[in-house]
């Protein structure tokens, strides 16, 4: 635990996770040239991002400027232009990837070049169908679930480690890391309900996994509720709280793996599927490689960024009771 | 089963039948209930989920009002002493536990008779899931307010706290319960239905009587 | 300016950095004070 507290790490976490924040939220969301045919004829977008290769550079015959340019799934269409500078301008060179608006005439079968975006993007994320940028959502949302879940899993190993060896120290961090858990599970449920707004239309409709978190919320918020109700000493104080801590940690599974699976959802996976929440097989939703590994980064900082909180809260904790005594 | 056990719920039930005053607060509570649903929807017809939710939400907070006595009412009689010194803990645990479900059963029992009565809607299709996952239910609610009335004999503000204490735990169970009851009283061969929801509730009851039972003596010894 | 209002994610990407080092330099703030604290309490 001591080198979550140098600085050199902590100033490597803030570099890290601001690097990360950027990436999540900066990265263009590209669909192909299936999507924007379909997006088209939907009437739901009349052009849509396309991360596009040049083929050859722009040439002028069949009555107007085009290129020649492959999506990212290998697909290779004729794109009209609306001149040769559009693409010099932006510094596109024959065989550099670009991101653009395409759009797609149906009466002449043709595509259009849109607005150039991005030129040699370091990283895009597939558009999911349905979701498109609201997808970004799994980078915040999902790795704070995960971690809330590891954070109440290390509350109460260590209660678990103060009941057999009663070291004050256990029960400090106990409750310093469900205090970060419920933190955040409060993220996680305020990330995915605005969510829930712009994707499913309401705040909040009780799906299962919105009861398992609201349930969760309320276990750990009853936890410091009886730790401050408790009127004997410290050692028993601390000794009443963690079998509560591990009581209510029998149902935090069963709210968070077996619930959510069972019921009927909105959420992936529900319904009695075989699919968690993220889906490395190809059906029925296959996850992007970029917006997965980008995901598991996000988890691994956001747990960092957790043992940082538990680590202080704790040490705070432990002032307090110096200061007390 | 210890002799010391046995003592205990012979001690309790000699209480109880002396008294009444477990089991008369809890029938009136749970009259109060079903004359509250019953007057608030006259007439109508209520469909099986609703009546899943009533029967459980009338089952859930009775439980509530006679279990959380099975500690306090020894704190505050001062007795909780005399049995530190006489009894193990294991012991007590399980004579208190099964005391409680003797309780949370009879509960039940009262509470399906009443509902039968009250509500013509509340036909049960398939009783003996019906009466599987009841006694499953209850015997997951006997088992968490076991422990949990044995923690908040030690809190300020006892009588309030244990449904509070004790609701998010319950929560899985409640869920599938629920959810187990619905079919019941929905589908005559139900078993295909309820069988993940039975499954929830047999390992649920499972583990936390077993952490109850190896946490309790943490809670009770000084 | 004019780049920033056109691609409007890059203000959602800086507000959220923005966001994030402020929680970062917040408890970076903690730490320091509590970092104190500890050291005053070993010297007594």
């Amino acid at each position: 635990m001591k080198i979550i507290r140098s600085y050199p790490f902590l100033f490597f976490l803030a570099a890290a996770m601001t690097v990360a924040v950027y990436f999540s939220l900066a990265t263009p969301v590209v669909g192909n040239f299936g999507d924007v045919v379909t997006f088209k004829m939907n009437g739901t977008a009349n052009s849509i991002p396309v991360l596009l290769k040049l083929d050859r550079s722009a040439f002028d015959t069949l009555g107007g400027p085009h290129i020649i340019a492959t999506d990212r799934y290998g697909t290779r269409q004729v794109v009209r232009i609306a001149s040769k500078s559009q693409i010099e301008e932006a510094g596109v060179k024959p065989g550099s990837s670009f991101v653009a608006q395409v759009e797609y005439i149906p009466a002449e079968r043709t595509y259009v070049l849109g607005p150039i975006e991005r030129v040699d993007p370091v990283m895009t994320f597939d558009f999911i169908p349905g979701l498109g940028e609201l997808g970004r959502n799994m980078l915040f949302h999902v790795p704070m679930s995960m971690t809330a879940f590891l954070a109440f899993l290390i509350g109460t190993i260590y209660s678990i480690l103060y009941l057999i060896k009663k070291r004050p120290g256990y029960d400090r961090s106990a409750r310093a890391a469900s205090a970060a858990g419920l933190l955040f599970t409060l993220l996680a449920t305020i990330t995915g309900s605005i969510w829930a707004r712009f994707s499913w239309g309401t705040f909040w409709n009780w799906d299962p996994r919105e009861v398992s978190i609201f349930v969760l919320l309320l276990i750990y918020v009853a936890y410091f509720i009886l730790r401050s109700l408790l009127e004997e000493s410290e050692e028993k104080k601390a000794r009443i709280a963690a079998v509560y801590n591990i009581v209510a940690f029998v149902s935090v599974p069963f709210l968070m793996f077996v619930i959510p699976r069972i019921k009927q959802s909105l959420h992936p996976g529900g319904g009695g599927g075989e699919a968690p929440i993220i889906n490395t097989s190809s059906t029925p939703v296959h996850t992007d490689p970029a917006l997965l590994n980008m995901h598991w980064i996000m988890v691994l900082l956001f747990v960092l960024l957790f043992l940082w909180m538990k680590d202080l809260f704790a040490r705070v904790l432990a002032m307090e009771e110096t200061t007390e005594n | 089963m210890p002799s010391t056990a046995t003592a205990l719920l012979r001690k309790d039930f000699t209480i109880e039948f002396r008294t009444r005053f477990g089991v008369s607060a809890v029938v009136m509570f749970l009259l109060v209930t079903v004359a509250v649903i019953a007057f608030s929807t006259p007439g109508e017809q209520l469909s099986s989920s609703i009546l899943s939710a009533f029967f459980w939400i009338a089952l859930f907070f009775g439980g509530m009002t006679g279990l959380a006595r099975s500690f306090i009412a020894e704190e505050e009689r001062g007795t909780a002493f005399l049995l530190r010194v006489y009894a193990p803990s294991d012991s007590i645990f399980i004579g208190k536990f099964l005391f409680n479900l003797a309780m949370m059963l009879s509960l039940a029992l009262v509470s399906v008779l009443a509902f039968l009565f009250f509500f013509r809607d509340f036909a049960v299709k398939d009783w003996p899931m019906f009466l599987l996952q009841l006694v499953l239910g209850a015997t997951g609610i006997a088992s968490v307010s076991t422990i949990l009335s044995a923690i908040i004999g030690r809190a300020v503000q006892k009588g309030a706290l244990l449904p509070v204490l004790a609701l998010p735990v319950l929560m899985p169970l409640v869920i599938a319960t629920t959810d187990a009851t619905r079919i019941t009283l929905e589908v005559a061969n139900s078993w295909d239905g309820i069988r993940e929801n039975i499954l929830i509730l047999l390992s649920f009851d499972v583990a936390i009587t077993l952490v109850s039972y190896v946490l309790f003596d943490v809670i009770w010894k000084d | 300016m004019e780049f920033l209002e056109q691609h409007p994610l890059y203000v959602v990407a800086i507000i959220g950095s923005v966001v994030w080092l402020g929680i970062f330099f917040f408890m970076l703030g903690i730490e320091r004070r509590v970092k104190k604290l500890e050291r005053t309490k070993a010297r007594l």
